[in-house]
């Protein structure tokens, strides 16, 4: 039998265990200087060839945001971010040569991408079922299977293409959902936006495969502003799935994204997330700080919105997907797993707002802190006035592994509509030494137990994931509680 | 000390304070208040900024002094407690004006005033140094005004079996702040169980601004209920802070049923193990009304536990409120914490906002929080009509039975049975459609 001291270095190695996708990849980038002025705005927007609205927009962004203060109201603590220490656009080098085919594409990238399982080579464009639109740093870099979504009409590309290709739409959609001065982050996104994907999927159509982009942060202190729009138009459906790892380094990381979601009527989008950026060492140095806004508006009837996310990565998570439910009978739905490790601090939730009638949502959050890490579930929901027969109903169960970490709660329920029916549920607990114990004596190790017990524990929102990511999604959650036992 | 009643607006207040004679008669109390002053003229009303008062905003509300015309709902013998076995006491404006001539062996009920002269060691020991007391511009302004309150105590191991039934009758003039501050404190493994009425006269527009402090000492049990039942004319701000020491167990029960803009905070810190909160309250609004009912309870010691339970009802364009927090501490293992919210809206100006919020460090803990918000279920109402039971009966029945489990579990029966009768009353009042009936 393995005796206590050594278990406790098996524990420690597996702790000490680094990062399993942290690696850098060597590529030149063409970068702007550092820093954040109006003269680096116009140099991304000249970069891209952008035409003149969209630089007045950005502009505007900028000195809306110069004006904003930073939001402290989350349970976080954040350390000074100088924004003029900052990169604000950085592109691969080979992409001004233009890859037209894999061939073409710097190897080394590839190899990056082959590390990650990003199904770009050979095979799996075989196997293809799923068309990446792959982000490395800021610019698009290869998109494929474009055929087979066109002849569905369905328009997938990075969005600075569709500036060039789709402005009109674009112009009709961008900031509707998210305006540019929503809040300092968004702000910020606005104004230094990168790039990112767009999706419209037409009338009727229901996209024949799931679309998805695999974000990758890779140069050295390189703020991160991706923007994602999704138009889904009257009866169609898409389904959309965002994945990430990012490189070991030490240098904290910003991360500001924006993603806009819009459904007509009857419409449907889903979107999937798995956050697996770098998440600090066991000091709690370095890692990502990730503030997201991502916000649905069901715009007309029966329309719906469905937010699925796994987060287990970042050292800082302020993120809060949420549904605008405006057409009657729409349905919100946001299913949640916040992983918390080490020094991670998560401040996450969704917000609800019912303002058509017999609009329903449904909330299930889990949280899980481990090690000295603090998860915090913030949501609001809210019916107004003129949400009648409105339904909404929320779970948030945090579960504890180790007496450092912290679990929090902060629901704000709003609620107008005498007819509305508000059902909000949480709870608080750690792993009970019985299923540990049953567990343990059917020869299972602690860690695996544990990592057992919390898959049951997130399995309403595991299910919920498209199937390419439940198995990835059920690693992750192991992975990450590495190390959080014993 | 000065005695002249207050009009609440920021400015006119900030004057009186600036100019408020010093007290000669204790150093250590003028110190006390010139502290709540300097920090209530930087602090302010507390504004809708600030988390806590998210949902109450009544900096605009003293700011702009508008009201309506008064109904009378606050009479005061409504609320009378017709029972011999009671210990009567009556505070008028702050001052003691009625208290029995003989109180039971172990409890002594006195004046501020009185134990500022003759136990100022009790005072220092106790007065403003709650580690429950929240840090705003309210209690800062509490502090200033320091003049006049009730000092309740019971000697260790004093078992008082008789209720001590508190009337607080308010009609000061129009416009102004009634302040008091009050202390309770219970010796060890004593208990004692405590009605506070709050009553005003007909039409007057003011404030009710009261602070108690609760030590609850190792053993002991404090039962205390509280009636808000002042005309709708009547703002009320009321703050409970307790300490509640190992095995100590600490009740309360209110009910909210008058009142323009209430506000009832309760905030426990559990110090020793096995320390005990139960929390429970009903608020039943109609009109205009603003109902904000803000409870912490702060496990700090292991192997506590504290159970809130709170309904509400609310008709017409009343507003209810519900923030509950319960946080645990890193080293509160074994901490069981339950709360429970659920609102009814009659009507579709009614609004309800609820934020059940937990803060946990511990591990070893089992927190659990619900909240509901809803309307009277239609079904039920068509089953009780369809066996001949009048509406408004019907309704009744059926918000009877939605409050009561906030109620059932309250110890005391003199004070549970009058609290079933005052529901009652303003139930009725309720389903006949408020104040739109007349």
């Amino acid at each position: 039998m393995e005796t206590a001291e050594e278990k406790r270095q098996d524990v420690e190695q597996l702790a000490k265990r680094e990062y399993e996708f942290g690696f850098v990849t060597d590529i030149e980038s063409e970068k702007a200087p550092k820093g954040l002025s109006e003269d680096i705005i116009r140099f991304i927007s000249a970069k891209k060839n952008e035409p003149e609205w969209m630089l007045e927009w950005r502009l505007e962004a900028y000195h809306r945001w110069l004006k904003m203060p930073k939001p402290d109201w989350a349970k976080l603590n954040i350390p000074e971010i100088d924004f003029q220490d900052l990169y604000y656009y950085s592109a691969p080098k080979s992409q001004a040569d233009g890859p037209k085919s894999l061939d073409e594409v710097d190897p080394e990238l590839l190899a990056t991408y082959e590390k990650l399982g990003i199904p770009l080579s050979e095979q799996k464009i075989l196997a293809g079922v799923v068309a990446v639109d792959a982000v490395f740093d800021s610019v698009s870099v290869v998109t494929t299977f474009k055929e087979k979504l066109a002849e569905a009409g369905v328009i997938f590309c990075p969005i600075s293409e569709a500036l060039q290709s789709h402005p009109e739409l674009v112009k009709k959609y961008l900031g509707t959902v998210v305006p540019q001065s929503d809040n300092y982050y968004a702000a910020l996104n606005s104004a230094v936006f990168s790039d990112g994907s767009f999706v419209y999927v037409p009338k009727g159509v229901r996209c024949p495969m799931e679309l998805s982009t695999y974000f990758r942060i890779n140069e050295r202190n390189t703020g991160q502003f991706e923007r994602t729009l999704i138009i889904a138009e009257e009866g169609s459906y898409v389904s959309y799935l965002e994945g990430c790892t990012a490189p070991q380094r030490d240098e904290n990381q910003l991360h500001a994204a924006v993603v806009e979601l819009v459904a007509h009527e009857s419409a449907e989008i889903k979107y999937s997330t798995v956050q697996n950026w770098y998440p600090g060492n066991e000091e709690g140095e370095g890692g990502i700080y990730n503030f997201v806004t991502k916000r649905g508006d069901c715009r007309e009837a029966n329309a719906k919105i469905s937010w699925t996310q796994v987060e287990t990565g970042s050292a800082i998570t302020w993120k809060y997907p949420s549904c605008i439910l405006r057409g009657d009978n729409s349905v919100g739905e946001f299913y949640s797993i916040a992983i918390t490790n080490n020094h991670q601090q998560a401040d996450t939730g969704t917000k609800m707002i019912h303002l058509g009638r017999n609009t329903t949502s449904r909330i299930i959050a889990k949280g899980i802190s481990a090690g000295k890490s603090q998860s915090t579930y913030r949501g609001l929901v809210s019916s107004h006035a003129k949400a009648t027969g409105a339904r909404n109903f929320t779970q948030c169960d945090s579960l504890l592994i180790g007496d450092q970490c912290g679990a929090h709660t902060v629901p704000y329920i709003e609620s107008h509509t005498p007819s509305a029916v508000i059902e909000h549920e949480a709870t608080t607990s750690k792993i009970s030494e019985d299923q540990l114990f049953y567990c343990q004596q059917r020869g299972l190790s602690e860690e695996e137990a544990v990592a057992l017990i919390v898959n049951g524990f997130c399995k309403d929102v595991l299910q919920q994931l498209p199937m390419e990511f439940a198995v990835e999604a059920q690693k992750l959650v192991g992975i990450s509680l590495e190390g959080s036992v014993g | 000390m000065s005695n002249t009643q207050l009009s609440y607006s920021e400015s006119q207040l900030a004057s009186h304070l600036n100019t408020q004679p010093k007290v000669v008669d204790s150093e250590w109390l003028a110190e006390l208040k010139e502290k709540g002053r300097d920090n209530f003229l930087t602090r302010g009303f507390p504004d809708r900024r600030q988390e806590n008062w998210k949902y109450t905003d009544i900096r605009t509300k003293f700011r702009d002094n508008s009201f309506d015309a008064p109904y009378d709902n606050g009479s005061r013998e409504k609320s009378r407690i017709v029972d011999e076995d009671i210990l009567r006491v009556v505070v008028q404006d702050g001052k003691l004006t009625s208290i029995p001539s003989e109180l039971p062996k172990g409890i002594a009920i006195r004046t501020l005033e009185d134990v500022l002269q003759n136990d100022e060691f009790f005072l220092r020991r106790y007065l403003g140094e709650n580690r429950a007391l929240p840090k705003d511009g309210m209690i800062s302004l509490n502090s200033a005004l320091l003049q006049k309150g009730l000092v309740v105590t019971v000697e260790p191991g004093g078992i008082i079996d008789q209720t001590i039934y508190i009337e607080r009758f308010s009609n000061v003039p129009w416009n102004s702040i009634e302040s008091g501050r009050d202390i309770i404190q219970l010796g060890e493994r004593s208990s004692v169980k405590i009605v506070e009425v709050f009553v005003s006269s007909v039409s007057q527009f003011s404030l009710t601004h009261n602070v108690s402090e609760v030590y609850v000492e190792k053993g002991a049990t404090l039962e205390h209920a509280k009636f808000q039942l002042e005309g709708n004319t009547v703002n009320h701000i009321t703050t409970i802070a307790a300490e509640v020491s190992e095995g100590a167990t600490f009740k309360n029960f209110e009910i909210s049923n008058g009142g323009d803009t209430v506000r009832n905070e309760t905030y426990v810190n559990l110090l020793g193990e096995g320390a005990h909160a139960s929390l429970s309250g009903v608020f039943l609004k109609a009109g205009k009304e603003h109902c904000d009912t803000t409870t912490v309870v702060n496990h700090i010691a292991p192997d506590c536990t504290c159970n809130e339970e709170f309904r509400g009802i609310l008709a017409e364009r009343a507003r209810g409120v519900f923030q509950g927090k319960i946080g645990v501490a890193k080293n509160a293992q074994k901490s069981d914490g339950r709360m429970m919210t659920r609102a009814l809206l009659l009507s579709d100006r009614a609004e309800m906002d609820a934020k059940p919020e937990l803060e946990i460090y511990a591990d070893d803990v089992k927190c659990a929080h619900g909240a509901t918000i809803g309307s009277l279920d239609n079904e039920a109402l068509f089953y009780l009509r369809s066996r001949g039971i009048p509406e408004v009966q019907a309704k009744t029945l059926l918000m009877r039975a939605f409050v009561s489990e906030a109620i059932q579990d309250f110890g005391d029966e003199i004070i549970r049975e009058s609290a079933n009768q005052l529901i009652e009353q303003k139930l009725e009042f309720l389903s006949r459609g408020g104040y739109e009936q007349f």
